[in-house]
């Protein structure tokens, strides 16, 4: 267990600039995930850290200690990628210890640290496989085993959860979160998939083209992003984005060019049910919208329709009989959750606690 | 009907795969089949002379000392060129893995012998080797060293005789390696690195292991390679001096043209056949039980 911190870090590939002056600062015992779109310099950033590739400019310490010219072994991270990279000649318990027995690791603590990893990720019985016997997630549990029996500072993943089905990811993700728990070390965790970021991580950075957007808890992310790029990554399905002309006048603030709802705060109200449409102050409705397609998901459904040609959005919907592709009705928007954006983007924000909204409306 | 439709596209099928079975059968499997019927007889070519002799012309070589010696010369070649060449091939194939500006043009550059002529490669060597006048002797004597007279010294022969083939094939080799090495998931490298393996030891202990099948494979066919020599040979020693080259193919070349016993080469031919097919059912089992050991194709 051990902090992290990392300075202006900069990498560049011949002219092109990966990572730009980044700062980011993981409290020992914490799990950071890095979260961004492909191409954004988060899985540069795992490498940069684990000591695979130099940094251009900055520094990066571990504990305290800059580790920006030591080789990965020094650093005392070990590292778990989305391919597993398991020796394919090696036995599930060589591949394991192979690290340990490169460290000069007496041979019985060897022993011991492989009977115990492999009691905590259930590998007791595969120990003398070799991987190209084992399923997919058998093999990220041999990867995370090789991993932990080194005891490291940092854990670092790399996406090692994109390999697997639906249905398996969501068992691992639990596993990776009680491994967690119960190691109690420090991890940074790259991914894609904003689900995994939500429910694993202690704080999420959000990255984009090589900077760091924003660094926080996943609900104070989901609440108050910074930036329509933050509020469109967290979330899901995404954030809806309405230009304020959109809305009825007097709605938005001073210098917003963009109004941003979340699916779960807006529902569909179909024509004939207009009866609906006087909801109090709190609401804003918009239409006419035309629904273009309906998305049960079980518990509720999701309906993206037109309100007009290229404005689109998704909403809920909450009743029994769901509507059809064709139909009419308005889009009711829970005022209390519009978000402002300006033009470039950047989350605008009243001084004083929370938003002004619709209607001219102050509140309660 | 769906009867029919299968015949059909049964004919058809037979259709297409006519021409390559009439070649195939005509020069190659047709021949071959004659080479064994031949064996069993003796056959000189100009009096027209069929004479079955049963396993006669096997048992003469089973104790022809002539035979012996060219069995003996062909291992000797083998385990003059195998090693060397696979070696070799994996030394240059990892320094041309690590070294992705220079790949290309020295690729191209170790490749390069393989297109020649076995012919003109030969004579090549034969000026080379040149005692007297030769580029090679020339540059031992820089070294202080007096070459050897390669070509007619029966212990250097062999010597020049694998350097010649070595230096034409190796390029076969590195190609294939080069494959192999970039086959190596560079995920598997970067896992060493992290788990504290030094380079010599990322080398040793993943990236080896990981292209052994490849490696085996370089190595069994260099060794039919080496069995089925002839073109260089012919022209760079002619099986001398004192026979010390004379391997098998260029035995059967010589019993069958030379001394005009072509029912006694057939048996060789049948012999060699044996000999490569069963390196290579060696290769295709212990090939198969490494790709498994290793889970690596």
């Amino acid at each position: 267990m051990a902090n992290l911190v990392l300075e202006k870090v900069v990498k560049k590939f011949g002219g092109s600039t990966i990572i730009q002056e980044l700062d980011l600062a993981v409290e020992a015992g914490e799990f950071v995930v890095v979260v961004g779109p492909s191409g954004c310099g988060k899985s540069t950033l795992l490498r940069l850290i684990a000591g695979l590739e130099q940094v251009s400019a900055g520094d990066i310490q571990i504990d305290g200690r800059s580790v920006r010219k030591l080789s990965p072994k020094a650093r005392g991270v070990s590292m778990v990628f989305q391919n597993y990279a398991l020796y394919p000649h090696m036995t599930v318990r060589d591949n394991i210890s192979f690290g340990m027995k490169l460290a000069h690791i007496p041979e019985d603590e060897i022993r011991r640290r492989v009977t115990d990893a492999a009691k905590i990720l259930q590998l007791a019985d595969l120990l003398d496989r070799k991987p190209h016997q084992l399923s997919g997630g058998q093999k990220q549990r041999v990867a995370m085993g090789r991993a932990m029996v080194r005891q490291p500072a940092i854990f670092l993943f790399d996406e090692p959860l994109s390999n697997l089905d639906a249905q398996l990811r969501v068992q691992m993700r639990a596993e990776i979160a009680a491994l967690h728990r119960r190691l109690n070390s420090t991890v940074v965790y790259v991914t894609h998939d904003q689900t995994e970021a939500m429910t694993l991580a202690d704080r999420i950075a959000v990255m984009r083209e090589g900077r760091l957007e924003q660094f926080a808890a996943p609900l104070e992310l989901y609440r108050n992003p910074v930036s329509r790029f933050v509020a469109s990554f967290i979330g899901s399905p995404s954030m809806n984005f309405l230009p304020v002309s959109a809305f009825p006048a007097g709605t938005g603030m001073y210098r917003a060019e963009w109004i941003g709802f979340r699916p779960e705060h807006s529902s569909f109200v179909p024509l004939k049910s207009r009866r609906d449409l006087d909801a109090g102050d709190d609401a804003i409705l918009l239409g006419t919208a035309g629904v273009k397609l309906v998305e049960p998901t079980g518990a509720l459904t999701h309906v993206h329709c037109e309100l007009a040609p290229g404005l689109d959005a998704v909403c809920e919907y909450r009743s029994e009989k769901l509507p059809v592709a064709g139909d009419e009705g308005f889009l009711k928007i829970n005022a209390r959750e519009l978000m402002f954006f300006d033009g470039a983007g950047v989350r605008l924000v009243e001084s004083g606690k929370g938003t002004k909204y619709g209607k001219g409306g102050k509140g309660k | 009907m769906t009867r029919i439709a299968e015949g059909e596209s049964g004919l058809k099928a037979w259709a297409f795969l006519a021409p390559a079975l009439v070649l195939l059968s005509a020069f190659v499997v047709g021949p071959a089949l004659f080479s064994v019927f031949l064996s069993f007889h003796d056959f000189r070519p100009f009096s027209f002379d069929l004479v079955h002799v049963g396993v006669d012309q096997y048992r003469e070589l089973a104790n022809s000392p002539d035979y012996r010696a060219s069995l003996v010369a062909t291992l000797r070649f083998v385990l003059y060129t195998v090693p060397a060449s696979v070696v070799g091939s994996l030394l240059i194939a990892v320094f041309l893995d690590a070294t992705p500006w220079f790949r290309s043009v020295m690729r191209t550059i170790f490749l390069l012998p393989v297109g020649i002529s076995p012919a003109m490669a030969a004579m090549l060597w034969i000026f080379l080797f040149n005692p007297s006048v030769g580029y090679l002797n020339y540059l031992l004597s820089l070294a202080g060293v007096s070459g050897p007279a390669w070509l007619t010294d029966p212990n250097w022969a062999p010597v020049a005789v694998s350097i010649a083939t070595v230096w034409k094939e190796i390029g076969f080799n590195i190609i294939f390696l080069l494959a192999a090495l970039a086959q190596v998931p560079v995920e598997l490298k970067e896992a060493a690195w992290i788990d504290g393996a030094n380079a010599f030891r990322r080398f040793f202990h993943v990236t080896l292991p990981v292209i052994s099948p490849a490696l085996f494979f370089v190595m069994v066919v260099t060794a039919i390679h080496a069995f089925e020599s002839f073109g260089q040979i012919h022209i760079l020693t002619r099986g001398g001096p004192a026979g010390s080259t004379s391997v098998l193919v260029y035995q059967l070349f010589r019993d069958g043209f030379e001394n005009a016993r072509l029912g006694l080469a057939a048996a060789e031919a049948v012999m060699l056949f044996l000999i490569i097919g069963g390196v290579t059912v060696f290769q295709f089992v212990i090939g198969r039980k490494m790709e498994q050991a290793t889970g690596v194709r």
